[in-house]
């Protein structure tokens, strides 16, 4: 385009000037009437003049104008284009050969030597560019801050710029023509060849490498070498090398790769990993921990999305929440949740994130994820071990403490021990409050035995106190302590246990109770062993004795060397009792318990003395026989009463029975009329009879009526005499089983005339249904007769009211069958009353004062025991009570 | 002339039964009485023609009896008899007016003379 501007510029001039030129020529010419040719020549200069101006173009369009008008003006016919004449038509053709040749011609002229001048001013500039540039360069080369070195192929530094040499802290000349490798370390110079080898290797390409150089005076610089060997001008290979002083910025790179390696290393410790998100842009950054805590592969594109997927579906939508209201709030968030991973295992994850803005005014989160699983873990065994922990201590009432001895007050205190201090373990407690709950009677003790664990480091202590509970019950605390020594050598802390004792106290007391109560039972039974017996004996399952035991009360009677002999050695009857012995030994062999054995044997003296004896077999845990034990007891003394009683219960039957005929005499005259009775009636009846049989018509009914009657009343007589010759007979005592009413209605039969005699009234009251006393019936009968006979005689004196005499039969309250006689006659004297019954005691001014005595004798040979009643009417009532016969009782 | 009634008082019943049927088989009309007290108060008292009746009876001995009798104004003759004969006994019923005294046992037929002597001495009363 500029080159057709200027050449219209050089155009427009050389086409008006040549235009006008022309238009000159032709009116001069048409002045003239030149001839035609002529003005073709004069013509053909004008364009060859103008035509020297330059364009070619130009010199065609004049070229071209001057035809015109020669056709126009010149040829004829004149004033047309058109040229008739062949001559001009060839002058013409001819005009325009030469002119566009000679215009051609001269344009090329005149452009070569334009070409010409313009190469000459071109070189002229150029020479004066290339010093210029070369001396830029060289300032570019000396002055630029990076260090350029020209080596030969062996190394040798063929120039340095100033710069290098003065960052190395040398002049140039000191560096040039010296081989390069003297200013790198010495471990580094291989490295240095081997990169300045692999340049000439592969010429004209750039290599890039960092080492390490020494500066004069020692110290190195990190420098980034760009090198590439070329071809000098004689091909020479030359290598060129720029050197950049790194150092910093490998210190910082260090620096930085250091800091990027503890960062990964403590994200890798911390189990934490980082990551970012641009919210605009949505790139994302994870961190290489990140990745592995989420197990996917580092080479994964990351995304929020990814961790939607990872989470736990449990998680999954509080998750997505947390992550599209901080993207759509863009504000910071924190948040927990647990992943599910591929293997199935659950990680809980802690992240949080803060949305900052970044350079270009974008909004990105930056965090945090730590994998938090190994403390949730451990937070669950530490909170389940403390929930177990707190339940081992609520079962076994067992709480933990510590103490600060020098804050005095707990640095712990498990929930167990408010509770056994009967507080809420979640309501706060002073340490007055928990104190006041001590017993104050325990509580000098213990803080007298804290006191002394602390003055002596002691390893452990125990101390038992009450606390008193607020519902007014103790609680038994057992306490087991020791101190913990601080830093400074002194103790800083007790640490123990408080265990609820109160229920093993309790069993305690009751075991302690018990065994009081087994103590006293033991000697309970010891106590009733000794008194029941003289000794204790024990033999082995041989029979031999292994063990005696005197009583006190006894002692001195067991001969001497008992021990390992046999029962049968011992005692001396063995002859004269043989078969006592073998039943004795019959029954040791079939190890049954035996009672009231009764042999001879001597004493220490030699005396010989009756022993009683009662064992019983016993046997160990399996049941093996062991042996026997039992009491013995030393009854001569028994033995010999018993003898002695035997022959005064002789006596006192004989006495009886001579009392017996004494009262007999004494009743002679109401005998005779109870048997005088009888014998009347039989007489009237044996009358009547004949009477009977002797009327005109005898009336043998009533003659049969009156035998009969007979009949009876001999009976009745007979009875009578039985009843006399049986109180008279010296019999043996003949003890059966008797209902007491009929005994005392044989008496009457015998004691009826008495009463009559005496004006005496009877009166019984004979209890119904009584249980049978076993008895004899003639000896009872001789009771009640006596006692009947006295209050009769008591009475004699008697006028002044009725006299009555009441024979009563009842039960006493144990079932007794008792028997009361009452007179209402003169009673017995106060003074009289202990002595009645005594043998000889008499108010009578005749007897031998025996009667009351014997009658003592019998009932008390009956079981029973005679009394005087006192009462308070006037008479005396004399009652004895029998037990009744056992047999009658079942 | 009606049956004379004859009272008999004795304690002990079969005296005073085997009485009442000696009478009886006598022909003679007999009321029995276990006391000296049932004879008092019995209706027929004053119909009685003799009274036969044991001394030693429990509250009212028979000589009392009489006493009281005569005290009433009744005259019946009196014969005792007892198991106890005694001459005291014996001497103070006699005296009391008694006809007869009979030791017990007694033969039937000195009852009945002494009961026929006992009737006739009562006067026209005593007739069979």
């Amino acid at each position: 385009m500029p080159s057709l501007i200027s050449s219209f510029k050089r155009s427009a001039p050389q086409l008006t000037f040549g235009s006008i030129t022309l238009a000159a020529v032709t009116l001069t010419c048409l002045y003239l009437h030149a001839h035609f040719a002529a003005t073709a020549f004069a013509y053909l200069l004008v364009v060859l003049l103008f035509s020297s101006m330059g364009s070619f173009i130009a010199s065609s369009a004049l070229c071209i104008i001057a035809i015109a008008a020669l056709a126009y003006y010149f040829a004829p016919p004149a004033f047309t284009l058109r040229i008739d004449d062949a001559r001009d038509l060839l002058v013409v053709i001819a005009f325009f050969i030469v002119s566009i040749v000679g215009t051609y011609l001269i344009g090329k002229l005149r452009q070569e030597r334009e070409a010409a001048r313009v190469a000459a001013a071109k070189l002229q500039r150029s020479a004066a560019d290339l010093e210029d540039r070369e001396k830029r360069w060289r300032a570019i080369f000396e002055h630029n801050p990076a260090m350029y070195f020209m080596l030969d192929e062996a190394g040798t530094v063929l120039n340095v710029n100033t710069f290098g040499a003065t960052h190395l802290g040398y002049a140039r000349a000191e560096l040039i023509d010296h081989s390069v490798v003297g200013i790198f370390l010495e471990e580094d110079r291989a490295f240095v060849r081997k990169c300045i080898r692999t340049c000439l290797e592969d010429i004209g390409q750039s290599r890039t490498w960092d080492v390490q150089k020494v500066r004069k005076d020692g110290s190195v610089l990190w420098v980034r070498e760009n090198a590439k060997a070329m071809l000098w001008a004689d091909d020479r290979p030359i290598v060129l090398i720029a050197c950049e002083d790194i150092t910093e910025r490998k210190q910082t790179e260090l620096a930085l790769q250091r800091s990027e390696a503890h960062l990964a290393q403590a994200q890798e410790l911390s189990h934490t990993g980082s990551f970012s998100w641009n919210a605009t842009t949505g790139e994302a950054f994870w961190s290489k921990e990140t990745f592995r805590i989420f197990q996917l592969d580092p080479q994964t594109n990351p995304a929020p999305q990814l961790v939607v997927e990872r989470t736990h579906p449990d998680d999954r939508a509080s998750v997505k929440e947390i992550i599209d209201k901080a993207m759509r709030d863009l504000t910071d968030f924190e948040h927990e949740y647990r992943l599910l991973l591929p293997d199935g295992s659950v990680k809980h994850i802690h992240a949080q994130a803060r949305a900052t803005r970044t350079a270009s005014g974008e909004i990105e989160f930056v965090g945090a994820a730590t994998d938090i699983t190994a403390a949730r873990t451990a937070e669950q065994q530490l909170r389940r071990s403390e929930a177990y922990l707190a339940e081992a201590q609520h079962l076994t009432h067992t709480g933990s403490w510590s103490w600060d001895v020098h804050a005095l007050d707990f640095v712990y205190r498990s929930a167990e021990v408010d509770r056994l201090f009967g507080f809420n373990p979640q309501e706060p407690v002073s340490i007055e409050t928990v104190r006041s709950r001590i017993h104050p009677e325990d509580l000098p003790r213990l803080q007298e035995v804290q006191r002394q664990a602390i003055e002596h480091e002691k390893e452990r202590f125990e101390y038992d106190f009450r606390v008193l509970l607020p519902n007014g019950g103790i609680r038994r605390i057992h306490s087991v302590a020791h101190v913990v020594v601080g830093s400074d050598g002194n103790v800083s802390e007790l640490i123990g246990t408080h265990m609820d004792v109160t229920e093993q106290h309790a069993a305690r007391e009751r075991l302690e109770n018990t065994l009081v109560a087994l103590r006293q039972s033991e000697q309970r039974f010891r106590d009733y062993a000794e008194t029941a017996s003289d000794w204790l004996w024990e033999t082995g399952p041989d029979h031999r004795v292994t063990h005696l035991s005197e009583h006190t009360s006894a002692a001195g009677i067991l001969a001497t060397g008992l021990m390992g002999l046999l029962r049968w050695d011992i005692a001396c009857d063995i002859e004269e009792e043989p078969e006592k012995w073998r039943q004795h030994r019959t029954t040791l062999q079939a190890h049954l318990p035996f009672r009231d054995l009764v042999y001879r044997t001597v004493n220490r003296t030699g005396s010989p003395i009756y022993v009683r004896t009662s064992g019983k077999p016993f046997f160990d845990g399996n049941g093996n026989f062991m042996g026997y034990r039992g009491v013995s007891t030393d009854i001569t003394a028994t033995i010999r009463a018993d003898q002695a009683e035997q022959e005064l219960r002789k006596a006192q039957a004989e006495l009886a029975h001579v009392t017996r005929v004494t009262t007999l005499g004494e009743l002679t005259t109401s005998i005779a009329h109870e048997i005088n009775q009888p014998l009347a009636a039989i007489l009237n009846n044996a009358d009547a009879c004949l009477g009977w049989m002797a009327r005109e018509t005898p009336n043998l009914a009533a003659a049969r009526s009156s035998v009969e009657w007979i009949i009876e009343d001999a009976i009745r007589a007979s009875e009578v005499i039985r009843s006399v010759r049986a109180l008279a007979k010296k019999g043996e005592i003949e003890m059966v089983p008797l209902d007491i009413n009929e005994v005392v209605r044989d008496v009457i039969a015998l004691v009826t005339r008495e009463l009559v005699s005496h004006r005496v009234g009877l009166r019984t009251e004979l209890a119904a249904a009584l249980p049978r006393i076993l008895g004899d019936r003639i000896q009872l009968q001789q009771v009640i007769i006596n006692l009947v006979m006295n209050g009769i005689e008591a009475m004699d004196e008697v006028t002044d009211r009725p006299r009555e005499l009441l024979i009563q039969s009842s039960k006493d309250d144990l079932g007794n069958v008792q028997l009361a006689v009452a007179d209402c006659g003169v009673g017995i004297a106060e003074k009289d009353a202990d002595h009645v019954l005594d043998p000889f005691f008499t108010t009578k001014s005749s007897g031998l004062g025996m009667g009351l005595s014997i009658c003592r004798s019998i009932v008390e040979a009956h079981g029973g025991r005679l009394s005087l009643l006192k009462k308070n009417e006037p008479g005396a009532t004399f009652q004895f009570v029998l037990p009744v016969h056992k047999e009658a009782l079942q | 002339m009606s049956t004379p009634l004859i009272s008999v008082v004795d304690d002990d019943a079969s005296v005073r039964a085997s009485t009442e049927n000696l009478l009886k088989s006598r022909g003679y009309v007999v009321q029995i009485f276990a006391s000296a007290e049932a004879l008092l108060r019995s209706p027929h008292l004053n119909e009685t023609s003799c009274v036969i009746t044991d001394v030693q009876m429990s509250t009212m001995s028979g000589l009392e009896l009489l006493a009281e009798m005569r005290t009433r104004g009744y005259d019946a003759p009196f014969i005792f008899i007892t198991a106890f004969p005694n001459e005291r006994v014996r001497a103070s019923a006699l005296e009391a007016g008694a006809i007869g005294f009979l030791a017990k046992p007694f033969g039937g037929q000195a009852l009945i003379e002494c009961l026929d002597t006992a009737l006739k001495a009562h006067g026209g009363r005593g007739d069979i």
